[in-house]
């Protein structure tokens, strides 16, 4: 089986100048939480629910978690309207972990397993092609048992 | 060629050196290991960690000092009281610093400040430099600095000033007591001098001191510090009772920390080494927090503890030798001391200490100079007849010798304010303001500490004049 056969061809995409709470958006209307970031058809970066995360904890609370007890109600809310400057592109992380279509499916479960990934984008060369998800290849393994 | 160097009897060069002798080959060995370790630290192109270790162990290694000498002479080898102190006030500090009781006073003195970001200022630079008096420098700043981010943020001004302020204040509160900073810990190892000596002289001075630096920091800030209504109603929101964890942890923690204190300012009564109180504190809060000693035992920075280890080696080689007391003779015939006085001997090395502590680590720097005062103690007051590392404690403790001691003290803790390099906890503010998104420039810093450092000189020099001369 090859990373072909469990390729989401419209996978959650953005584009670099998404702003992050866009992209929060786009989460919550896909069943994905990573975000290809494609431009003119190349795969450029992804970015994910964990980088919205990062970007909303405050630097003290990640020097003191004591923090996280004191901050006052609306904290959250002012932090999303920070995001709303925020692009996308300045946020995401260079493509690292991608795979090609005819790549083995095993690289695909390694990749999951050992970087921890939920999505990984396929391309060809560059260009975008889609992308493997847990659940996608999930479904692959089970389809490979009814199928006998 | 080692060969040739270890056949030189280690002992025989030490005892026989005398002014205007032809130096032995160990002397000089001696001496090039202290130099090489120096450069290295200095250079910073190798851990200094690293650099001290190594030249330690090539002291022994080469026979400068004997293998008993190193690890068992009180005077020419690893100071374990030193060693020991300093690891039982890390675990202690590790054990209370976790359970988030500094970030409770902190947050109840800003909401006790009534938002008012001078009033917090001021408030935090007290509080800073009290724990500093009690804990290390670097564990306070590491403390006090996210919770005073957090209060800016709030507020909305700037943190810098508050960072800078603190890490100033840091260092003088630490000038205060024998556990405050690793330099008073070395000069009271050396100088026989109790917990109680340092309250008596030093922490006037510091009071004084500290007194003079908040009002210089009203008068740079209370025009540019104010904020609206709006933003003060936002920290007096704050419920510091969130930041506690463990409560019962927090509490005891407390007690423990009290009641060591109390045996450091027993010494009299009780003749304990502040190594041994600090020791069964340590031991006594480890057994009573709940889980794996592990944590509170990892933690403790091993890097200090190894570069005290490393330093004790490689100067004990240079006081055996004899290198130290032909540097004292310079420094005597420079200053002068007599037996009836040695007031231009206090101020210059008031001075000399401040200037060298901020630009090069005042550890390596107290540790070198405190054999060099004795040194310099035993030839005027005792014509060279004693035995320097066992001066009685008269001639330690004389109203000649004293006000040397405190000024050296003095110098070697305040000086560390002058640059972002001067002190560790100066290093770690700067540090975490970058975490922050707040650069603070060499430059920075240089405007606010240098002139902050020159005002607590000029105090401490008219504290020593005053109450000494």
């Amino acid at each position: 089986m090859l990373v072909r056969d469990a390729l989401v061809t419209n996978p959650l995409v953005v584009a670099p100048t998404t702003t992050m709470f866009e992209l929060i958006e786009a989460i919550l209307g896909s069943n994905q939480t990573t975000a290809s970031v494609v431009e003119n058809g190349f795969l450029i970066g992804t970015v994910s629910a964990a980088d919205v995360m990062r970007l909303v904890i405050p630097s003290y609370v990640s020097m003191d978690e004591h923090l996280a007890g004191v901050l006052h109600a609306t904290f959250f809310e002012e932090a999303l309207v920070k995001l709303q400057n925020v692009l996308v592109g300045h946020v995401m992380e260079q493509p690292m972990h991608t795979l090609p279509p005819d790549a083995p499916l095993m690289s695909a479960v390694v990749t999951f397993v050992r970087h921890g990934r939920k999505t990984i984008p396929v391309v060809d060369q560059g260009r975008f092609l889609g992308a493997v998800t847990r659940r996608s290849v999930l479904q692959l393994m089970r389809s490979s048992v009814s199928d006998r | 060629m080692i060969d040739n160097l270890l056949s030189f009897s280690p002992l025989d060069n030490g005892s026989e050196h005398a002014a205007g002798v032809v130096h032995g080959a160990t002397y000089w060995l001696a001496a090039s290991l202290f130099i090489l370790t120096f450069v290295a630290i200095v250079s910073e192109k190798v851990h200094k960690t690293k650099a001290a270790l190594f030249g330690g162990a090539l002291t022994v290694a080469l026979g400068v000092l004997s293998q008993e000498e190193a690890f068992h002479s009180p005077h020419f080898g690893i100071d374990h009281g030193v060693v020991f102190l300093l690891i039982s006030m890390m675990v202690l500090v590790n054990v209370i610093g976790r359970t988030g009781v500094f970030g409770w006073a902190a947050i109840k003195v800003a909401r006790l400040s009534r938002g008012q970001p001078m009033r917090i200022m001021l408030w935090f630079c007290v509080l800073t430099a009290v724990a500093s008096a009690l804990l290390d420098n670097v564990t306070t700043v590491l403390l006090v600095a996210p919770v005073t981010l957090l209060i800016t943020d709030e507020l909305d001004v700037d943190p810098i000033p508050f960072l800078l302020a603190e890490a100033m204040a840091s260092n003088i509160g630490g000038t205060a007591t024998l556990i405050g900073d690793p330099p008073n810990i070395l000069i009271a190892a050396r100088a026989h001098f109790t917990f109680g000596d340092f309250l008596e002289h030093l922490a006037p001075a510091v009071a004084i001191t500290m007194l003079a630096f908040l009002g210089m920091l009203w008068l740079l800030f209370r025009k540019s510090l104010k904020v609206d209504e709006q933003k003060r109603q936002r920290v007096l929101a704050m419920d510091e009772r969130k930041m506690i964890s463990d409560k019962s942890l927090a509490t005891k923690s407390l007690v423990v920390l009290a009641l060591t204190l109390v045996g450091f300012s027993l010494h009299s009564v009780l003749h304990l080494e502040p190594a041994t109180v600090a020791l069964l504190g340590a031991a006594t809060l480890l057994l009573i927090a709940r889980g794996e000693p592990h944590r509170p035992l990892a933690e403790v920075e091993w890097q200090t503890i190894f570069f005290f280890i490393g330093l004790f080696l490689v100067i004990g080689g240079i006081v055996k030798v004899g290198v130290v007391r032909d540097i004292s003779e310079i420094v005597i015939k420079a200053t002068g001391p007599t037996a009836e006085s040695m007031q231009t001997t206090a101020f210059s090395l008031l001075w000399f200490s401040a200037g060298l502590s901020a630009v090069v680590d005042n550890i390596p720097y107290v540790a070198t100079m405190n054999p060099l005062v004795l040194d310099m103690a035993n030839t005027v007051m005792h014509q060279g007849a004693a035995d320097s590392t066992e001066l009685p404690i008269e001639t330690l403790h004389s109203a000649v010798l004293q006000p040397v001691w405190w000024s050296f003290a003095l110098g070697s803790c305040l000086g560390g304010n002058a640059t972002a390099i001067g002190a560790s906890a100066n290093v770690v503010v700067v540090g975490i303001a970058g975490r922050a998104g707040k650069k603070i420039s060499f430059m920075r810093f240089l405007k606010f500490g240098l002139p902050t450092m020159l005002m607590t000189l000029v105090i401490a020099h008219l504290y020593v004049m005053f109450r000494y001369y």
